[in-house]
């Protein structure tokens, strides 16, 4: 992102504080290759990070990748002399996917393994299931959620999700970018229950925004497995398709829709949440050739690709497809798990900000990275430049659009930072700790 | 008042749905666009022109088919008294593991080898080589080298195989309803407890009683090895080894009592219901969305209820098809229960095999990653790419709906001889075998729904 970018924002938003912070977090935000080693520390002992992970249950897929990546990020970080020249420790703890496992993690967190701080799950229901016993525990808890559920003020002070964008911010800056080139009439077919009705609300609101409207709203029953029934009710005159649909039946959705619409279709744009992990070219997503989906971040490494990018694919050990070095078929969640990556960096950060020494500098930790408000592109944030909200503890990116071409996703467009920006809901640095 | 605060998050985690939930496709996505219904209907017609088959040939033929053969015999030292030595030293090891070792359950030894190497794939392996557990189990080299496994008291004849039919009832849970049977640490401890909890029902009840009547894992690979083309009996130092078709040994040897068939019939339903669980169907009937399932403690209830549901109505089932077959054949009158039941293993092994397949082909590549660790190789990618691929999901139907088809077709068949060996009428073993014809073909039909049926949890 240009650096005017984010002065424009810093104007206009009252975001950042200005470029002495964009100076100083920059800088702290860099690595240093074969900066001092930990012996340079007071302490050898290691930082503690807690990991929760998604080991077992439905969201073990997602799991396994942020997984990788965090050990990726761990290793990066401690050969260029850890957080304040201590080592880090993930200690993995398996949430089972589920929110009462997960508070239960988050207490073997603070009281047996006595780490740090708590970092990493993904589904939302562990994340609200764990968030309130992280603040009873006065655990700082880093999410990678993508959930609203923490700029929403429905959480506490001691969580925060700076490596990833959330829903909300996802939808609506694909608005501007939808009305300007797909179309202005826009029907949207989703799963009927909260993560659809979000993309609803979300959407049908920033379309507004941009002269168009939503003409039909198909809510689907989550349990249907057959689509052909809901088909019919997409008004003629659509101009653009936008889908939603997740769970098994997402692939039975993309033939079915081949099958109702033949060659004369509307535009169509979805979102790769629906088909994270599967291979563009799989057998069956013909359809999807010429449409478009949003993406985190870009799986297929394109002509644009920056070195940044390039260093993140070899370290997590990722192809230019966004595949497995050792399984070509092998898909990543790309879209979603740098934000481990960056979320470590961003904790290596925050404890060197606030030369954090042991669990009595978690409060100064928590103010640290409340006063974060940009964290540039570079090694450590190779998804792109953020800017971070303090007051709602949730970080605000750029977002991509890309469009099938011959079986692989082919980036578009990036939106700018400010399409996904929106106003505080909450403001957590009023809240004690 | 923080009780008072969690029981309000606990609240708002279920009134307050996940807005992220499931959004990956799975290897259920990729079934859906194969054929399964046309396997659903040739793999179960396959099943029913079996039992046409078996009632139009001569009796001889399934005599002759599962006719045993003595192999050889004569003495083989006691190795199986070094090799449950060697088990149970491994076993504290991994106990000790599970306590201090890495908390990541795809990483630490003992939920990998419990779950994966133990409970998958042991029992396969006791159907095609005989009782391994025999062999490796913690128990029985220790009691026989103290001399503490002969017994204090009698194990009452009126419990039968209660005590492990009831114990395999626990584990069941332990394993499909519990919030986390993978942590190492918890697995830990009800492993150690299991284990202690066996010595002490070991030097009460005697070895030999408990771990046929009272041990379910005894009970259980015993029954699995029955199965085996090659089956070892040792009798005061001799041994013999007996070969045949696979499921000979089901039709040579004494009928077990009701307790057993309660047994077999509780292995079958629990892997069974462990599928139904997960499909949209029980979580649209336990008012779940499947689309946002909400992880194990949102269903302990349910599902607790449904484990033992589903073992009631395969009782049910069962017993009804074996008193319809002797009102319908008015026949000899012989308990056929006890025999019948035995012809159940085909099945429950087919389940077991078709419902684990993935998971073994998935944590055995983590459990090769620990070994990798151990003797420091560099680990290998852990890869699913087979379960996002049509290709390989395909593959891996083909083995999941041909292992149900032929484990029902074996029932099939030693049922039909299992019944001829009693009334030696072929007619009559037609008729009264009917029922039971009926119910597997119909749980076949079930089966391959079960596999090819998507799943949300």
């Amino acid at each position: 992102m240009a650096a005017d970018e984010i002065t424009r924002g810093t104007n206009r938003r009252t975001l950042l504080k200005g470029a002495a912070a964009i100076g100083a977090v920059a800088a702290g935000s860099q690595l240093l290759p074969g900066a001092a080693r930990f012996a340079q520390a007071q302490s050898s002992a290691p930082i503690k990070v807690g990991f929760q992970v998604h080991r077992t249950g439905i969201g073990a897929a997602y799991g396994r990748w942020y997984d990788r990546t965090t050990k990726a990020a761990a290793k990066l970080i401690n050969e260029n002399g850890g957080i304040n020249g201590r080592p880090v420790e993930i200690i993995a703890e398996d949430d089972g996917t589920d929110p009462k496992r997960g508070a239960e993690v988050i207490e073997k967190f603070a009281n047996k393994h006595e780490c740090d701080v708590a970092f990493g799950t993904l589904f939302s229901h562990v994340v609200i299931g764990s968030a309130p016993r992280a603040g009873e525990l006065k655990l700082p808890y880093f999410v990678v959620s993508e959930g609203h559920h923490v700029a929403s003020g429905m959480l506490n002070r001691y969580t925060l999700q700076p490596g990833i964008t959330d829903v909300k911010s996802q939808v609506q800056s694909m608005a501007p970018w939808v009305a300007d080139n797909l179309g202005k009439k826009v029907t949207m077919i989703y799963p009927d229950f909260a993560f659809g009705h979000d993309h609803r609300d979300y959407f049908s609101e920033a379309i507004e925004r941009q002269g168009g409207n939503v003409i039909a709203k198909i809510a689907v029953p989550p349990r249907e497995t057959s689509f052909f029934k809901y088909l019919p009710k997409i008004p003629k005159d659509t101009e653009v398709l936008y889908h939603v649909m997740v769970g098994p039946g997402v692939l039975t959705f993309v033939k079915e829709m081949g099958e109702y619409f033949g060659d004369d279709r509307p535009e169509i744009f979805g979102f790769i949440d629906s088909l994270e992990a599967v291979d563009i070219a799989s057998p069956g997503l013909e359809f999807l050739e010429g449409s478009h989906f949003w993406e985190g971040y870009p799986r297929y490494a394109g002509p644009n690709q920056s070195e940044h990018d390039k260093f993140y694919r070899a370290a997590v050990g990722v192809d230019d497809n966004g595949a497995s070095l050792s399984d070509p078929k092998d898909i990543s969640t790309y879209a979603h798990m740098f934000g481990c990556w960056e979320t470590l960096h961003i904790l290596k950060a925050g404890m060197e900000a606030a030369d954090y020494k042991g669990p009595k500098d978690r409060q100064a930790l928590i103010e640290a990275v409340e006063n974060m408000d940009v964290f540039p592109e570079s090694q450590a944030h190779p998804q792109g430049s953020k800017l971070f909200n303090g007051r709602t503890h949730q970080a605000f990116a750029h977002q991509h659009i890309s469009k099938v071409e011959g079986g692989k996703l082919v980036p578009v467009h990036k939106t700018s930072i400010f399409d996904t920006y929106y106003e505080d809901e909450v403001d957590y640095t009023k809240m004690s700790f | 008042m923080g009780a008072f605060f969690r029981v309000c998050a606990l609240f708002t985690i279920f009134c307050i749905p996940a807005r992220y939930a499931l959004a990956h496709a799975q290897d259920s996505g990729i079934k859906l666009l194969l054929p399964t219904g046309y396997y659903l209907v040739g793999g179960t017609l396959a099943v029913a022109a079996t039992v046409l088959i078996a009632a139009a040939m001569p009796p001889r033929w399934a005599e002759t088919l599962f006719r045993e053969r003595v192999l050889w015999q004569g003495r083989i030292p006691r190795i199986e008294i070094i090799t449950s030595l060697i088990g149970a030293a491994l076993l504290a090891v991994l106990i000790w593991v599970g306590l201090t070792g890495t908390r990541d359950p795809l990483e630490n030894l003992l939920p990998l080898t419990v779950w994966t190497l133990w409970w998958v794939a042991l029992p396969p392996l006791c159907a095609l080589f005989g009782n391994l557990w025999a062999l490796i189990n913690p128990w029985s080299g220790v009691l026989a080298l103290t001399g503490l496994g002969r017994g204090l008291v009698t194990l009452p004849q009126a419990v039968g195989m209660m005590p492990a039919t009831l114990l395999l009832l626990c584990f069941a849970w332990f394993e499909n309803v519990s919030l986390s049977p993978e942590d190492p640490e918890g697995l830990a401890r009800v492993v150690a407890g299991y284990v202690v909890f066996t010595f002490i029902a070991s030097i009460l009840f005697g070895w030999e009683e408990w771990s046929r009547r009272g041990e379910c894992f005894s009970v259980f690979f015993r029954f699995i090895a029955r199965l085996a083309p090659v089956q070892f009996a040792r009798d005061s130092g001799a041994v013999a080894i007996r070969a045949g078709f696979p499921g000979f040994a089901v039709l040579h040897g004494a009928a077990i009592s009701i307790s057993g068939a309660l047994f077999i019939l509780l292995a079958l339903s629990t892997v069974s219901f462990d599928g139904l669980s997960k499909t949209f169907t029980w979580l649209d009937l336990i008012g779940i969305n499947p689309l946002q399932f909400p992880g194990r403690s949102g269903v302990a209830l349910p599902n607790t209820l449904g484990l033992v549901w589903a073992w009631i109505v395969l009782t049910v089932a069962f017993f009804t098809s074996i008193w319809a077959g002797r009102v319908l054949a008015r026949g000899s009158g012989v308990p056929m229960a006890g025999r019948l039941a035995l012809t159940i293993l085909p099945i429950s092994l087919a389940y077991h095999a078709a419902h684990y397949v993935t998971v073994l082909l998935v944590n055995g590549q983590y459990a090769r990653n620990a070994a990798q660790r151990l003797v420091g190789v560099e680990e290998t990618h852990v890869t699913t790419s087979f379960l996002n691929t049509i290709e390989d999901v395909e593959k891996i139907w083909q083995f999941q709906s041909g292992a149900i088809v032929v484990g029902h077709i074996l029932a099939v068949l030693l049922a039909h001889t299992a019944i001829l060996a009693v009334t030696g009428n072929r007619r009559e073993a037609v008729t009264s075998g009917a029922p039971l014809a009926i119910l597997m073909i119909a749980y076949t039909a079930f089966g391959l729904w079960l596999l090819a049926a998507p799943t949300g949890a």
